[in-house]
């Protein structure tokens, strides 16, 4: 039995397989998902990840809706050249500029340009916020809480009393 | 019997007194119901059955097993409304915060004048209230679940003389680890996976996972059963034919899925509102970064709700969620995000709650998609800028370096004077970023089928045998957390339809 609340939970559920893209299509979403990412830290194989996992939960998706995240893809892509900005695509340009490119969208007076790139946004950097190399970046492991709070809650169910170190901090737990 | 995708491996066909399709708030409610008064349920839902034992913090693998299109749907309207909806046994309840509220008694007697019913009334609907309030044990918390993010909003609102009122939710010994979102992995949440389906379960009902019904089976006017496809896990994609036939039909998907099924069947038609009478409690969120450690994630979300403004239709309240679902709220990518998110810790995320002031629509797209469109009015516009900017003056109380506003031109301040700015620049209702969680009112109950999709008992007007029993079925929204209106309806309509098919 794995370790409570580790990844991959073994309840014989099955995580879809990636959503195929046409090779164009894929090649704009790893270019916007480069340029949307932070730059730092350097973490090995991070686009890969992002890329896969994204494309696993397009799969849960309404049809038309991981159709509509293809359009959209494709519509970034050719932001530059439809604002005005460049004459390439961002999949030619540097990551560094695709993401000065893509980040003037959020200011754009036009409700949907802005929701173009919350869109990929959103589903971009919420992957890569859930990878477990940028957790460990993070220095964020919610594990060991978590596991003694299960301990805790059953200590409590056998009829265990709460202590004072069971409050959570910072600072003096408990009631406000 | 719990079935699952590998279990039909052709085309099944099963008979039941009672087909329940959906196991939220009001399907596993309802079936339990039937189920222990010895009736023969089968339920059907699309999701998997997840055990409490396998929820974990991360949301790429919580979200596609216990949210509807991995968390990704819109309401249509100015501003469109992101929403998400759960997707396995238990349905919304598993990934919901867990407030316990009953309906409010003057959202009640309107129930009461416009219906005429007496079971509607506060005195008619309190037997259920106490009996689902005891099966889901609401009741408010020990103090070692208190986090610091809820100690910042309540110490918060008292020192701006605000009144607070501390939360029951439905838990058992919660412990505070801050996953409600994802599935409870103490076990703590009484949601109707935990506390409700087991029941039914017991008093043997089968469970058949991982099918999506997509039609009724009408027959002479009537409707005797449900016909769906399993789904692929691999692929998504619906494949083997699934059929249940039974004496009547118990439609719980939901008030955005439920009116998508009913659609098909162009039902409700003395009275053409279902998909109508749609509402949603948007809210708005408001994040504050801070200058010392909070550690929003560890502590429950929701210890209470500011209820200084209820008079005005807004409540106030903090809601915290993993580093990858508050990504997706971010203003920024790349180092700006990174530098933001390094100071994780040190992030309280709050949200303004208003009621609605006016009603949408849910409509049948193309391939079975829901379609719901609603416009928020100039009314609500001033309430969700009220509520920001009370939440904003209140993280600068309590000495936030930076507040993150729900605006999409003025994505945040450094200071409480800038506040004055939400008035100069939010001038146009698109400008606002709303989201939200309690979808009502769909397939509406009435006495009047001119004026309603369903009866008193929960039945359709015009399709005899096929019942309602979500959060479909409020004839006008609540303005409270519904889970506890939906439980106490189902239970109500469970009640009757036994006695019902007893009678038959
Ligand atoms: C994140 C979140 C937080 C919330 N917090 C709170 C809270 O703190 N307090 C509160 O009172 N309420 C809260 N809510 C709202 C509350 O959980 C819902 O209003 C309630 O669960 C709705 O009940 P329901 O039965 O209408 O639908 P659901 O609980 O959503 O259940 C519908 C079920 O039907 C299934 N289904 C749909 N279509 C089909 C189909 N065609 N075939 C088979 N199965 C289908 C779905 O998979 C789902 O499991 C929250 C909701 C969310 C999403
Ligand atoms: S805070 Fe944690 S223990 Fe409490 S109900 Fe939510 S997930 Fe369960």
């Amino acid at each position: 039995m794995p370790e409570p609340v580790s990844r991959h939970p073994n309840d014989g559920w099955i995580l879809a397989d990636p959503l195929p893209m046409r090779p164009s299509t894929h090649r704009a979403f790893l270019a916007i998902i480069a340029a949307l990412l932070p730059p730092e830290p350097v973490l090995p194989g991070i686009l890969e990840q992002v890329d896969d996992t994204t494309r696993r939960l397009l799969r849960y998706m309404h049809p038309l809706m991981s159709l509509g995240f293809c359009v959209m893809l494709h519509l970034l892509d050719w932001s530059p050249i439809w604002r005005l900005r460049s004459w390439r695509r961002i999949r030619s340009l540097a990551p560094s500029r695709g993401s000065e490119i893509l980040g003037g969208l959020a200011h754009s007076r036009f409700a949907p340009i802005r929701l173009l790139l919350m869109g990929a946004k959103g589903a971009i950097l919420s992957t890569y916020f859930d990878l477990p190399a940028v957790h460990e970046a993070l220095h964020h492991d919610p594990r060991p809480f978590m596991r003694g709070r299960i301990a805790l809650r059953q200590r409590l169910l056998a009829g265990g009393a709460p202590t004072e170190a069971d409050l959570i901090g910072p600072g003096p737990g408990g009631k406000p | 019997m719990i079935l699952r995708f590998g279990d039909y491996s052709r085309e099944a066909t099963f008979d039941a007194d009672v087909v329940v399709v959906g196991t939220g708030a009001g399907g596993a409610v309802v079936g339990a119901e039937l189920a222990e008064a010895g009736l023969n349920v089968a339920f059907v839902e699309e999701g998997g059955w997840h055990d409490t034992a396998s929820f974990n913090p991360y949301m790429t693998e919580s979200i596609p097993r216990l949210y509807r299109d991995a968390g990704v749907a819109a309401i249509l309207g100015t501003p469109n409304i992101p929403f998400v909806e759960g997707r396995c046994v238990g349905g919304s309840t598993v990934v919901n915060g867990a407030m316990t509220w009953r309906t409010p008694e003057d959202v009640l007697d309107g129930w009461f004048k416009s219906t005429g019913a007496s079971e509607l009334s506060p005195h008619g609907m309190e037997p259920y209230f106490e009996r689902v309030e005891t099966a889901i044990s609401a009741k408010h918390h020990l103090d070692l679940a208190i986090g610091g993010d809820a100690r910042i909003m309540v110490q918060g609102a008292r020192k701006m003389g605000w009144k607070v009122e501390v939360n029951r939710r439905n838990q058992d010994t919660c412990v505070g680890t801050n996953n409600c979102v994802l599935g409870c992995p103490t076990g703590a949440k009484q949601s109707t996976l935990v506390a409700y389906m087991p029941r039914a379960m017991k008093a043997g009902a089968r469970c058949l996972t991982e099918v999506r019904i997509e039609e009724l089976i009408i027959e002479n006017g009537r409707c005797v059963g449900v016909k769906g496809r399993a789904i692929d896990p691999r692929t998504r994609k619906a494949s083997t034919p699934v059929t249940v036939r039974a004496r009547a039909v118990v439609v719980a998907c939901g008030a955005v899925q439920t009116p998508v099924l009913l659609e098909k069947h162009k039902v409700g038609r003395p009275s053409g509102l279902c998909g109508k009478n749609f509402t949603c409690h948007p809210n708005v969120k408001v994040m504050a970064l801070y200058p010392f450690e909070v550690r929003s994630w560890q502590g429950m979300s929701q210890y209470a709700q500011i209820r200084e403004f209820h008079d005005e239709g807004i409540v106030l309240a903090e809601n915290f969620i993993p580093p990858g679902l508050l990504a997706a709220h971010l203003p920024f990518h790349g180092k700006e995000a990174w530098e933001l998110m390094q100071q994780y810790d040190n992030i309280v995320l709050s949200g303004a709650l208003v009621e609605d002031s006016t009603t949408g629509t849910v409509r049948r797209g193309p391939m079975g998609m829901a379609v719901p469109r609603y416009d928020i009015t100039v009314q609500d516009h001033a309430r969700f800028k009220k509520g920001a900017r009370l939440l904003a003056e209140m993280h600068f109380a309590m000495g936030a370096k930076r507040v993150f506003l729900p605006f999409s031109n003025l994505p945040w301040i450094d200071k409480v004077d800038d506040l004055k700015r939400i008035e100069e620049t939010q001038k146009k209702r698109n400008t606002l970023e709303l989201f939200t969680v309690h979808m009502m009112g769909t397939a509406c109950m009435g006495s009047d089928a001119q004026r309603s999709v369903i009866d008193l008992n929960g039945q359709i007007w015009d399709l005899p045998g096929c019942y309602v029993a979500d959060a479909s079925i409020f004839p006008t929204a609540v303005g409270v957390n519904p889970q506890v209106t939906i439980m106490a309806m189902a239970t109500r309509i469970g009640e009757r339809l036994a006695a019902t098919l007893a009678k038959a």
